[in-house]
């Protein structure tokens, strides 16, 4: 058949002759799949789908992207960043400890790394803790809890860490058995802290900190079930005892913290920088998608395409500040 | 026993009578002459000449030394010291202390050496030029390198008549392995090692590279200046210096101390006494004919400079008559040497084996006094092993909250109390003092100075630009004058000052946590004129207050350096290569405050100004290893320098305390045209005591505030001076161990009566306090201290009301007005105000994040548990990445079906 014979709905062509309906049937479907190909090939164009179609597609396709970006960024690429991060606050801490100023206690200034911790058994090698427990540090590695001492003074130490995204430090210590080793270095030395038990909400506390004595409490967060490794949605502390003689700390040190330092709330002094980091990556898409039509469509995303990426990777860090700080 | 301690009691009144009449008469207790034990020695000092084998007499002359005290010396201790009959020194140098001193001639050499000197005493403890201290290795080393110009082989000390033939050898006293680092030897050497305390041999040598004692820091203007003095004798024959005594506090390898004997030693330069045939010496050592002549003539000169003269550091001097000469035979015989005594001090109870020290931990203000009490603490059996760990005051109170020690002097009560009962009880009655060395036009020195809060803020608050950079460039203190001796406010109260030194726009301050600060911002922040000025308001002249500082809320426990400019005028490679690479606000550079009291003490005795504005390279024009650096000691005759010390510290060391402003009258005028109506009083034991008269109890604290705003308006404290500070000794009532407890009451009851007898004898009270006594109108808080006493021996909880009631004669009312800072005075159960306890904060519950420790176990025995864990949780966490994948998925999914089902519509 033809074309046109096509375009007119009506009576089939008559048959020429009778040998040709004995065709094989294969070579016939696949002339019938060939030229209907052909007929769509040649067939005029459907006139455009209605807009809000299009925009619904388009906003669908974009919440996909952007749930998979941030999906794969919060469980790997912002561990790159806790890496990059620990790895800046190692040398800064060295530096410190060399020339002993390294903040002994007092009233430090959130971000500052302050000791060096290591549980081979929770698998966690050389890990640097920073001052503050806000989601916003806790992007860095382990964050201290502001209002208790440091590892290795009098008194009861809390240290938190994150359990999913950006390098999840404390993943692994609901899996800590009494005795194990926790190792801390801070400026007043080496010190040492046998596990004493691990717990979770409505488990008894452990007994109180005896005098002269010090004790640490590690936090993070755990998920059950389904739940397990990627969205932990109630928390577990890890108790454990100061082996050797507890120092003491210099005075100065806060006595409440904000809110958003508590165990699993969010920071939500992210918002602003979100926004502005938002605003940034409108005008920068903006002016990507300006220059493709001025300038050249390879030119234009190989120049914007970095700093894009760049912006997505700084937006996907503050989004993860407005959740929980122990996720 | 009895008798003695009778006779001791009769003698301490009486030096308590005669010292507190003396003090209320003078201001400062005396000592009576006889006590310290002055020391005149005599000596004939003689040089002579050998010619033709006869010796005649060149020089004769009766020397005699004075020594004002030779008994109960401490460490860092000025002594006078002046000699007559000596021969006058020629070749003056600025800094007598230094090595400069060698190229003086003819002065009279003091040095402080270990031993004595007297052939009776065992070999020993003899002392020698090798057991006498000096800090740089020229002053112990002489090779015929410094002959130089004349290069000639018989230095003077070879042709020295009174010298042992080995002495007079080419080679002397050098170590027998030369070390690799003294490289070869010259033709003359004269080595003189240092023998330290334990035998440790120093040999010097050139450049010290035989090794030197670590005390031997060489001639550095960062540090105190070496105490060896190159004394200069005017021409009739006279001279006074004050010698600076050492014990082992300050150099551990003299040694010197209550235990191990010291001499001071004088020795009169009088020149070689030459002997230049040297009968009965090896040929070897005998000069050849033709260096005879010039090597006699070299011996027996008498001095290039005329006495008095200014030596001009060319090396024109006379070797022969030189102060470098020092340890030459005829020189050291004419010697003369007092004894020295040194006073007990704590290191005493290390070696007693007086047993376990307890511990108080707290204010610098008692550490004169804690330095006297401890000795008597552990050498009497009655008493304990007391030590006195200085830490500043809100750190002591931090560590007494915190369950880590058990008592802390401080001046200032805990906010909020304390979770167990305490007990404030009064210790001593001291205060603070603002020192300054300054000299006047003339170069002397100035012995009064006047100041007001407002002076004091200005210069705290880094007001003045210091350097004219700053004065020139920052608009904010471009109306400010440069420095302190400028502003019109001190030309009125203390006219003819002047000072172009960048030290005269600060104060030397203390930059830890302190109850010093505490009382020095309280008294700048009574007045009504610095108030405002802090406030923005500007003074009567156009001076403003730094902007940084502006508002400040006072008083403070520590004083914040905040301002922030940086001249980047200076900060060129060629003027300051260390601020140029790491440029940072200057004016915090000039302030360089410390963290001891007793640091700014030592930099006010020596006049050493800390402002680290100096570039130190060690490498002349390279950046490698440069660091900034302190001023370092000023010049004597241009010092200008302010410090905050205490009151016992500046009594010790002979500093100079300012007079401060204590009441104004509407009769003031703000612009200073005259000073009517304003009163300024001078740290005595009778302001001190004004001042401590107008302390009421405050019966939540606990304590007798000094009160600033009271002491400017009181009529009654007219004459009070406002730095006054009472030191509490500050110590639980309940949950201590029953010996710490009885020895804490002990130091109460020793503090309460016998410490209060001023002296500088073991146990006594020395000046700079005063005395805690019924004399004294203090009589409240002596009874206070001895009802505190028996409240801590008992240990009952009980809190001692601050003013006796009626029916109370034990004191054990505990619930009286609540006194201690924890009301109820005995109580068995955790006090509720105490650390957090276990429910939760905000959803958190890791337990009390804030203070360790249970809930203090003072009171009962601590809980076996603290209960269960409340852990919170989080919808948000368990949800997100969930959420995320569901929303990934559904618009994966979505989009395309959509875009089909549209497409496929379409088509049908």
């Amino acid at each position: 058949m033809t074309a046109t014979d096509l375009a007119k709905p009506g009576r089939p062509a008559p048959a020429r002759s009778g040998a040709r309906r004995a065709e094989p049937a294969a070579a016939s479907r696949l002339a019938r799949v060939r030229t209907r190909f052909a007929a769509a090939r040649e067939a005029p164009p459907l006139p455009p789908a209605s807009p809000g179609v299009s925009l619904t597609v388009s906003v669908l396709f974009m919440l996909s992207v952007t749930a998979v970006w941030l999906l794969i960024y919060g469980v790997f690429l912002s561990g790159i960043q806790e890496r990059s991060a620990q790895h800046r606050l190692y040398s800064q801490l060295r530096f410190s400890l060399a020339q002993e100023v390294a903040p002994l206690g007092g009233a430090i200034k959130p971000g500052t790394p302050l000791a060096v911790i290591s549980m081979p058994a929770a698998g966690l090698n050389r890990a640097v803790v920073v001052e503050g427990t806000t989601s916003t540090v806790l992007r860095d590695g382990p964050g201290h809890q502001q209002n208790t001492p440091l590892p290795g003074q009098l008194g009861w130490s809390v240290l938190m860490g994150r359990s999913v995204s950006f390098g999840a430090p404390f993943k692994d210590i609901g899996s800590l058995h009494p005795g194990d080793i926790i190792t801390a270095t801070t400026q007043q030395g080496t010190f040492h802290y046998s596990v004493i038990n691990v717990r979770h909400n409505g488990d008894p506390l452990p007994p109180p900190v005896p005098d002269g004595g010090g004790r640490l409490t590690l936090v993070s967060s755990q998920g059950s079930g389904w739940r397990a490794g990627w969205a932990p949605s109630h928390e577990v502390f890890v108790d454990a005892a100061l082996k050797e003689k507890a120092l003491l700390a210099p005075a100065g040190r806060p006595t409440v913290i904000a809110p958003s330092a508590t165990a699993m709330h969010s920071d939500t002094s992210g918002l602003e920088s979100l926004v502005l980091w938002l605003q940034a990556l409108l005008i920068v898409g903006g002016a990507t998608v300006w220059a493709s039509s001025r300038w050249g469509l390879w030119q234009a995303w190989l120049a914007g395409a970095p700093v894009i990426l760049a912006l997505v990777w700084v937006v996907s860090s503050n989004v993860f500040r407005l959740l929980p700080n122990l996720m | 026993m009895k008798l003695t301690k009778r006779w001791a009691a009769i003698t301490a009144t009486a030096v308590a009578v005669g010292a507190a009449a003396t003090g209320v008469a003078s201001g400062t207790p005396g000592r009576s002459h006889a006590d310290l034990k002055p020391v005149t020695v005599k000596h004939t000092a003689v040089r002579t000449v050998t010619k033709d084998g006869t010796t005649s007499v060149v020089d004769k002359r009766k020397v005699s030394l004075h020594v004002a005290q030779t008994v109960g010396l401490r460490d860092r201790q000025e002594v006078d010291v002046s000699w007559s009959g000596a021969h006058p020194t020629g070749g003056l140098v600025g800094n007598i202390n230094s090595s400069l001193g060698l190229q003086e001639e003819y002065p009279m050499v003091l040095l402080e050496c270990r031993g004595l000197d007297s052939k009776r005493a065992p070999k020993a403890d003899r002392l020698s030029p090798q057991t006498c201290w000096t800090n740089a290795t020229t002053e112990r080393f002489q090779s015929d390198s410094n002959y130089a110009s004349n290069d000639q082989a018989y230095p003077p000390w070879r042709l020295d008549k009174y010298a042992s033939a080995a002495q007079r050898s080419a080679l002397y006293g050098a170590p027998t392995t030369r070390p690799e680092e003294c490289f070869g030897a010259a033709p003359e050497e004269y080595w003189v090692p240092f023998i330290a305390l334990g035998g440790t041999k120093y040999y010097g040598g050139p450049n010290g590279c035989a090794g030197t004692a670590p005390e031997a820091t060489g001639d550095s203007n960062q540090a105190m200046p070496s105490n060896e003095t190159y004394g200069i004798t005017q021409t009739n024959g006279q001279g006074s210096t004050k010698f600076d005594m050492w014990t082992a506090d300050t150099n551990t390898s003299l040694g010197c101390s209550a235990r191990v004997v010291c001499s001071l030693v004088a020795v009169p330069i009088m020149g070689i006494s030459c002997d230049p045939a040297a009968e009965g010496l090896p040929d070897d050592d005998k000069p050849p004919a033709p260096d005879i002549e010039q090597a006699t003539a070299e011996c027996v000169k008498k001095g290039h400079f005329a006495p008095g003269e200014v030596g001009d550091g060319n090396g024109h001097e006379d070797a022969t008559v030189s102060g470098a000469l020092w340890w030459a035979a005829s020189n050291w015989r004419n010697r003369l040497s007092v004894p020295l005594s040194f006073a007990q001090t704590p290191s005493v109870c290390d070696v007693v084996g007086a047993g376990a020290a307890v511990p108080v931990y707290g204010s610098e203000l008692m550490t004169q006094a804690t330095q006297q009490w401890s000795p008597k603490f552990c050498l009497t059996k009655s008493l304990f092993n007391f030590k006195h760990v200085q830490v500043g005051e809100p750190q002591a109170r931090t560590q007494l909250m915190s369950g880590s020690i058990d008592a802390a002097f401080t001046s200032q009560p805990q906010a909020g109390g304390f979770p167990f009962p305490t007990v404030n009880a009064p210790t001593a009655v001291s205060g603070f003092a603002i020192t300054f060395d300054i000299d006047d036009a003339h170069g002397d020195p100035v012995t009064k100075l006047q100041l007001d809060p407002r002076l004091l803020a200005k210069l705290m608050t880094e007001s003045y630009p210091a350097i004219s950079e700053i004065q020139n460039k920052d608009k904010a203190l471009a109306k400010n004058p440069l420095n302190i001796t400028r502003d019109p406010e001190f030309e009125a109260l203390n006219p003819g000052v002047t000072t172009d030194s960048q030290v005269g726009a600060t104060i030397l301050n203390l930059s830890s946590q302190s109850d010093v600060m505490y009382a020095l911002t309280s008294y700048i922040n009574a007045d009504p004129e610095a108030r405002a000025w802090l406030d923005g308001k500007p003074d009567p002249w156009g001076m403003v207050v730094n902007k940084a500082y502006k508002r400040i809320q006072l008083p403070v426990n520590t004083w914040p350096l905040l301002d922030t400019y940086i001249p980047s005028d200076i900060y060129q490679p060629g003027l300051n290569d260390c601020l140029y690479n790491t440029p940072v606000p200057y004016l915090p550079l000039v302030a360089a405050p410390v963290q001891r009291l007793s640091q700014i003490a030592l930099a006010m005795q020596f006049a050493i100004a800390n402002s680290q504005t100096v570039c130190y390279q060690p490498l002349q024009g390279q950046s490698s290893g440069e660091r900034l650096v302190a001023i370092g000691r000023q010049q004597l005759g241009s010092r200008f320098m302010l410090g905050v010390t205490t009151i016992p510290d500046a009594e010790r060391y002979r500093l100079s305390m300012a007079s401060l402003e204590a009441q104004t009258t509407s009769a003031a005028k703000s612009d200073f045209s005259s000073l009517a109506g304003r009163t300024f009083v001078r740290p005595t034991m009778a302001s001190m005591r004004a001042a401590a008269d107008t302390a009421k109890p405050d019966m939540t604290t606990g304590t007798w505030p000094v009160d600033s705003k009271r002491l400017r308006k009181a009529p009654s404290a007219k004459g009070a001076y406002p730095g006054t500070m009472i030191v509490y000794t500050t110590v639980a009532t309940k949950g201590l161990a029953s010996s710490a407890a009885t020895d804490y009451s002990k130091l109460l009851d020793f503090a309460a009566g016998p410490g209060q007898t001023q002296g500088f004898d073991p146990g006594n009270l020395p000046p700079g306090y005063l005395p805690m006594t019924k004399s004294n109108g203090l009589g409240r808080l002596v009874a206070y201290t001895t009802r505190a006493a028996s409240a801590v021996r008992a240990q009952r909880g009980d809190v001692p009301s601050l003013v006796p009631s009626k029916a109370d004669n034990q004191g054990n009312d505990g619930n009286n007005g609540g006194t201690g800072p924890d009301g109820t005075g005995s109580s068995s159960s955790p006090p509720s105000s105490a650390a957090p306890t276990v429910p939760a904060v905000d959803g958190a519950a890791t337990p009390g994040p804030s203070d360790p420790a249970s809930p203090p176990a003072v009171a009962s025995p601590a809980p076996a548990s603290l209960g269960n864990t409340v852990a919170s949780s989080s919808k948000l966490a368990g949800v997100a990445l969930p959420i995320l994948l569901a929303l990934a998925l559904l618009s994966g999914l979505l989009a395309p079906a959509i875009t089909r089902y549209v497409r496929q519509r379409r088509r049908t």
